[in-house]
């Protein structure tokens, strides 16, 4: 089964666990969390709040680091790395989506783009190329000399997909993406995903509302800091190897 | 680079923010540059006024730090006599002075009045320019005649003539007989002086003791044994007393010793600029803290896209540093105005690049110190709760 499962693998995570202080008690939010992600894959993580799922989703966007147990990121075993290596990660590897958007203000629409190639440390005669392919890809090119205040929530967002896909990443994490939106927007975010996902980029949405689910070829379902079943849904998928 | 230009954008973005936190390193730039000029201006001054006066030239001064304290010494007129009688010395003048106010119609100036016995004039190279010298009448008379130096005189009197001019000193009548001009100087404290009679000195001020004695050889090569009977002459009035208080110092001696002057007033003059910096520097920290909570949710952001803890130490120091520059800039600009017009005024004042270089670097580094804290706290937020913070 090993070996040749192991690169088909991009997340494969193994007795996560978890736990925070709270005051004085400890308070174990991942109670060992066994699962994975195939490449290509399109997966939503469901549970209502306070089910850890928030929580995972930090894990496996290596914001966090577990308390024990082992994550392998695209072959890299992330859970033991520096705060600096993990930032590294997040740079290279990840792409984050936020339901509240998460753009910096006072920045330009192109600004907020270019800053993972920033970190990346890519030269700027090499960003500029990169970041417009972004916003054309989000269909956001019209609106790059705007600040993220004079663009409407769909808008954002669609700059958020942008900024998270600049640098190439092999995951896309979302949590709650479409939170924010209306139908119709979250529509269009949706789609946006798909697309990326039939393109080869593995997406992983961490959500609780049951429509966005049926996008997904998987659903994974956290409840009381493990996972609780899976579901596999006939989607049309592209990354999909079976 | 970039990082730099995204500081600048970030302080820009909140401008009026950005004026009120520099104004703490504008000011502190602005004096620094400001006293460093004018220190440097007066030290030279200084020396040039020494230069100027030959290498036969020796003084009696009190020695620094003797200066304001009650001294022991008080020479008064056997002293100089004593001195006059040394066979190698060609001339010897006393002096006491104190500062005054002088004025004339609605005009008043601060001013020193020397009271001086002997030919002051041509001892200190002194070049009249109207009316006459003190003359030995005026020496050994109580009479209210007096000669201005030359910025003085312009301070007084515009365009107008000084000479047979009534001006007031401490509230006295003074009869303007002369107007003297050191010109081989930059500046010259003498060039904005009065100058009385020693006599008259004693009756108005009742100070009846000399302060300074200028001696000067009949040639270069017997100022090693003028100095030396100098001392043996004060000494056997004075005793150990004299050896103290006073210097005596040949040409030389008197520029080192003027640098040294000069170095401490400099050294003082530095640290009063340096704590309105610190200040200042205080001022940038407290903003910088202000701005970390403020931003707490894009630290967050910016990490979770890929900054190390480094990426953000580096982008508040810098903007800190941006800060400051602003203020150092600004400041600078300001003080250099301030020179010039300084300058225009006739008062010594000497800037270089060295100067600019030292209030430019100075701010940048106040920026680095203060901005390391608040920077230390962004960098060291938790990401997750940086994201989750509202």
């Amino acid at each position: 089964m090993k070996g040749a499962t192991e690169t088909a693998k991009i997340i494969l995570v193994s007795s996560l666990r978890k736990s925070y202080l709270i005051g004085s008690e400890k308070l174990e939010v991942l109670k060992g969390v066994d699962f994975e992600v195939r490449r290509g894959e399109f997966v939503c993580i469901m549970g209502p709040s306070g089910s850890g799922k928030s929580t995972l989703m930090h894990l496996l966007g290596c914001l966090d680091s577990p308390d024990s147990g082992s994550y392998i990121l695209d072959g890299v075993e992330v859970s033991t790395l520096s705060d600096s290596q993990l930032a590294r990660v997040r740079n290279q590897k990840i792409g984050f989506v936020f339901q509240a958007f998460f753009l910096i203000p006072w920045a330009t629409v192109y600004e907020n783009v270019e800053l993972p190639l920033i970190y990346a440390g890519i030269p700027f005669y090499r960003r500029r190329k990169k970041v417009l392919a972004a916003l054309e890809y989000v269909d956001m090119q019209h609106r790059i000399w705007h600040k993220p205040s004079q663009l409407s929530g769909g808008e954002r967002q669609r700059v958020a997909i942008a900024r998270a896909i600049v640098n190439d990443p092999t995951l896309i994490l979302a949590d709650e993406p479409t939170g924010n939106l209306d139908t119709k927007r979250s529509q269009m975010v949706m789609n946006l995903f798909k697309r990326l996902n039939k393109q080869g980029k593995t997406v992983v949405i961490v959500t609780h509302d049951p429509e966005i689910t049926t996008w997904a070829e998987r659903v994974v379902y956290v409840r009381d800091g493990v996972i609780e079943k899976e579901e596999v849904l006939k989607n049309d998928s592209f990354g999909s190897s079976f | 680079m970039t990082a730099l230009v995204q500081a600048f954008k970030s302080i820009m973005a909140n401008k009026v923010r950005t004026f009120l936190t520099s104004l703490g390193i504008i000011i502190g730039t602005f004096s620094l540059f400001v006293l460093l000029a004018v220190g440097e201006g007066a030290g030279e001054a200084m020396q040039d006024t020494i230069r100027s006066l030959g290498s036969n030239i020796i003084m009696i001064l009190p020695a620094p730090g003797m200066r304001f304290r009650a001294r022991k010494v008080r020479f008064d007129e056997e002293d100089f006599l004593a001195l006059k009688a040394l066979d190698e010395a060609k001339q010897v003048v006393g002096y006491a002075e104190k500062t005054a106010i002088v004025g004339v119609g609605g005009r008043k100036f601060a001013s020193r009045v020397k009271g001086i016995y002997g030919d002051y004039f041509r001892a200190m190279n002194l070049k009249l320019i109207k009316g006459r010298y003190l003359d030995y009448f005026d020496y050994n008379s109580t009479d209210r005649v007096v000669v201005i130096g030359s910025l003085l005189a312009r301070r007084l009197f515009k365009e107008e003539d000084p000479i047979g001019k009534l001006i007031d000193i401490d509230g006295v009548k003074f009869e303007v007989v002369g107007v003297v001009d050191r010109e081989s100087a930059t500046f010259s404290l003498d060039n904005s002086s009065c100058f009385v009679g020693f006599k008259t000195f004693v009756a108005v001020w009742k100070i009846p003791f000399f302060n300074v004695f200028v001696l000067i050889a009949r040639n270069e090569a017997d100022v090693d044994a003028l100095q030396n009977e100098a001392i043996r002459a004060l000494y056997s009035r004075w005793g150990e007393d004299f050896i103290v208080e006073y210097d005596v110092l040949n040409q030389q001696e008197l520029l080192s010793t003027m640098e040294k002057i000069g170095d401490i007033f400099k050294f003082f003059l530095g640290v009063v600029a340096s704590i309105s910096l610190i200040v200042g520097g205080i001022g940038i920290m407290n903003i910088m803290l202000v701005s970390v909570a403020e931003r707490t949710r894009e630290i967050g952001i910016r990490r979770a896209i890929g900054a190390t803890k480094f990426n953000i130490l580096v982008m508040f120091i810098l903007e800190a540093v941006a800060l400051s520059l602003v203020g150092a800039v600004v400041g600078l600009i300001l003080g250099w105005w301030a020179v010039k017009f300084v300058d225009k005024l006739g008062y010594a004042v000497s800037y270089n690049w060295g100067q600019v270089i030292v209030a430019t670097l100075f701010p940048v580094v106040v920026g680095v110190v203060f901005g390391f804290f608040p920077a230390w706290r962004a960098a060291c937020l938790n990401v997750v709760e940086a994201l989750r913070y509202e």
